[in-house]
């Protein structure tokens, strides 16, 4: 990717909550560089602080120390200007329950200086969302969609979108994607928090790993889900031999092999074939294959204090 | 885009305005409607008989003559007894400027268009300002339609100045809440914050009236209550130190409330 001004840059970002009885430090000495153009997932676990992150670019909160710029701009000082150019989706969207969809969308767009909703439209047409209803008979799902709707009907030149696709269907979630995917044509760029791997490994360009308001990695996302390995369980029609215990441990690539009565399972490294070739001799009634969960994939890239583990180099456009 | 949120919020109000407006306008209807069958003179004697603390408690004060004649009992009986209820609508409009949205995570949304922060609080106070002039109209025509129905001598300019005179003492409520909304978030602490403050007052004008002489009397001047005067304002008109009082009041409230606004974190 050619390297050009970045988007979104934070300089050591930190938000320290403060109640009478304690302090939560919800996200500390954050560096962080969007590239234009790119679609940059903002993985963790619930509590990781990628809310907090989002809130702190957006204005809603202040930095404790530390600051923030999108699009070169101080995202403090010239908040208005650079909301003018940013779609945001919260990831609790509420709205006014009264008021249908078209009114929603109206009024937004009144506040944006906006006078043609023909791209509301098709996006809510492509989405398959209804804007005559009232937001308070929406689904969950529909409400999703129509923060899309809102986030994206000005056309920004970023958008800023946290947990995008909950409470999506899969088929939106595709329709999503596809989405997302044309906005980057466009040269527009993407910051979208997540907690599900699947959907960042669709669509992003890079992700950047969050945990306990520390910001421990940023990979192509290419690296971090082509980690090789995978849970393997098969059930057999007798109860597997406890013997098989240190046959398959024998084998490179498997580890951690549990047995509980006719059921097997491994962590598979590697090729299938040896694993195979090992339970030949008993009569497999059902196998499956799990992918690793984030928390999985991270312990893999990184050890417990979040340090380097033997694994795919670091990317080294953190800062 | 100036104005777009007060025209919203003003489209989305007035409904709700118009029915506390009929509401209340229907209870000075019947206010007056009821006056005819009134005794007067009993319920001067009576009240004449019980000590000034107790007669400060009903209300009254010292003026008993103007006090129970008819526009005297609407000053009283209506404006005066009714002033916790008319003090609601303002505190519940209040309540949406700020708290209500915050608490529902509805500003994460509006605070991230293109507009600032301060321009959302005043827009949507104007548009709920501009409310109050709905409530005020139509608690007058009550008035004047019970008037007109029971062909008392009304004399209308007062009875409509009283009505104007709801005005400064409502905006002041309506901005208190704006000003619990902006400095705390949190619904139920703001909305603790505004009962504190309109009960606190209306105590404090109680028991200051009741015990003159007393250093409850001074305390009195605290309470916003002492500035709406409605047997005062019913009698003589309008009086301008009270208004500044309390319009001095709202916008240095009001000042206080943009500024910390602009200044906190939203929705933590």
């Amino acid at each position: 990717m050619v390297q050009s001004d970045p988007i979104i840059q934070t300089e050591n970002l930190t938000k320290v909550y403060t109640s009478r009885r304690s302090q939560t430090r919800a996200l500390d000495r954050l560096n962080l560089s969007v590239q234009p153009g790119e679609i940059f997932g903002y993985l963790g676990p619930n509590g990781a602080g990628k809310t907090t992150t989002i809130r702190l670019l957006l204005d809603l909160i202040r930095p404790t120390a530390g600051r923030a710029r999108i699009f070169g701009l101080d995202a403090q000082a010239h908040a208005v200007e650079i909301h003018r150019r940013v779609g945001f989706l919260p990831g609790e969207l509420s709205l006014w329950r009264s008021l249908t969809g078209l009114q929603v969308i109206r009024h937004i767009a009144n506040v944006r200086g906006m006078r043609d909703l023909r791209c509301a439209h098709q996006l809510a047409e492509r989405l398959q969302l209804d804007l005559s209803k009232r937001v308070r008979d929406y689904s969950s799902g529909n409400r999703r969609k129509l923060g899309l709707v809102i986030a994206m009907m000005h056309e920004p030149e970023l958008l800023i979108l946290d947990e995008p696709t909950n409470g999506l269907d899969p088929l939106m979630q595709q329709e999503f994607n596809q989405m997302m995917r044309e906005v980057r044509a466009e040269g527009r760029t993407v910051f979208l928090s997540s907690h599900v791997l699947g959907e960042v490994q669709a669509i992003c360009d890079r992700v950047g790993i969050l945990r306990e308001g520390e910001l421990r990695a940023v990979e192509r996302v290419e690296r971090l889900t082509h980690v090789d390995f995978r849970w393997v369980e098969m059930r057999f029609r007798e109860d597997v031999p406890a013997a098989w215990r240190e046959r398959l441990g024998d084998i490179s690539g498997v580890s951690e092999v549990s047995i509980d009565g006719t059921t097997l399972r491994v962590r598979l490294q590697g090729d299938f074939d040896p694993l195979l070739r090992a339970v030949s001799g008993g009569y497999i009634r059902d196998l499956r294959v799990k992918e690793p969960t984030l928390e999985e994939i991270f312990l893999t890239f990184y050890d417990g204090d979040g340090k380097r583990a033997a694994q795919p180099e670091r990317v080294k456009e953190l800062a | 885009m100036v104005g777009v949120i007060f025209k919203h919020t003003l489209r989305h109000s007035w409904l709700q305005a118009l029915y506390w407006g009929l509401g209340l306008g229907l209870m000075a209807l019947l206010v007056v409607l009821v006056l005819p069958l009134m005794d007067y003179n009993k319920m001067a004697e009576l009240i004449q008989n019980l000590p000034p603390f107790v007669r400060a408690a009903v209300g009254v004060g010292d003026d008993l003559e103007y006090a129970f004649s008819t526009e005297g009992m609407i000053a009283v009986g209506f404006f005066g007894k009714l002033a916790l209820i008319f003090a609601v609508y303002p505190a519940v409009m209040g309540m949406r400027v700020i708290a209500n949205e915050e608490d529902a995570g509805i500003l994460d949304v509006v605070l991230t268009l293109p507009v600032r922060r301060w321009q959302v609080v005043l827009e949507r106070f104007l548009a709920y300002l501009a409310t109050l002039f709905i409530i005020a109209a139509l608690v007058f025509l009550g008035l004047w339609a019970g008037a007109q129905l029971t062909g008392q001598a009304l004399d209308l300019s007062k009875l409509a100045v009283s009505a104007l005179n709801l005005l400064p003492t409502l905006t002041l409520v309506l901005v208190f809440t704006v000003f619990a909304g902006a400095l705390f978030g949190r619904r139920t602490v703001a909305l603790t914050a505004v009962t504190l403050f309109v009960v606190g007052s209306f105590a404090l004008e109680t028991v200051g009236g009741m015990a003159k002489g007393s250093a409850a009397e001074g305390l009195r001047s605290l309470s916003f209550f002492a500035y709406f005067d409605a047997l005062g304002v019913m009698r003589s008109g309008l009086a301008a130190a009270n208004v500044a009082v309390l319009v001095g009041a709202a916008a240095a409230l009001l000042a206080a409330g943009l500024w910390a606004f602009q200044r906190r974190d939203v929705g933590v």
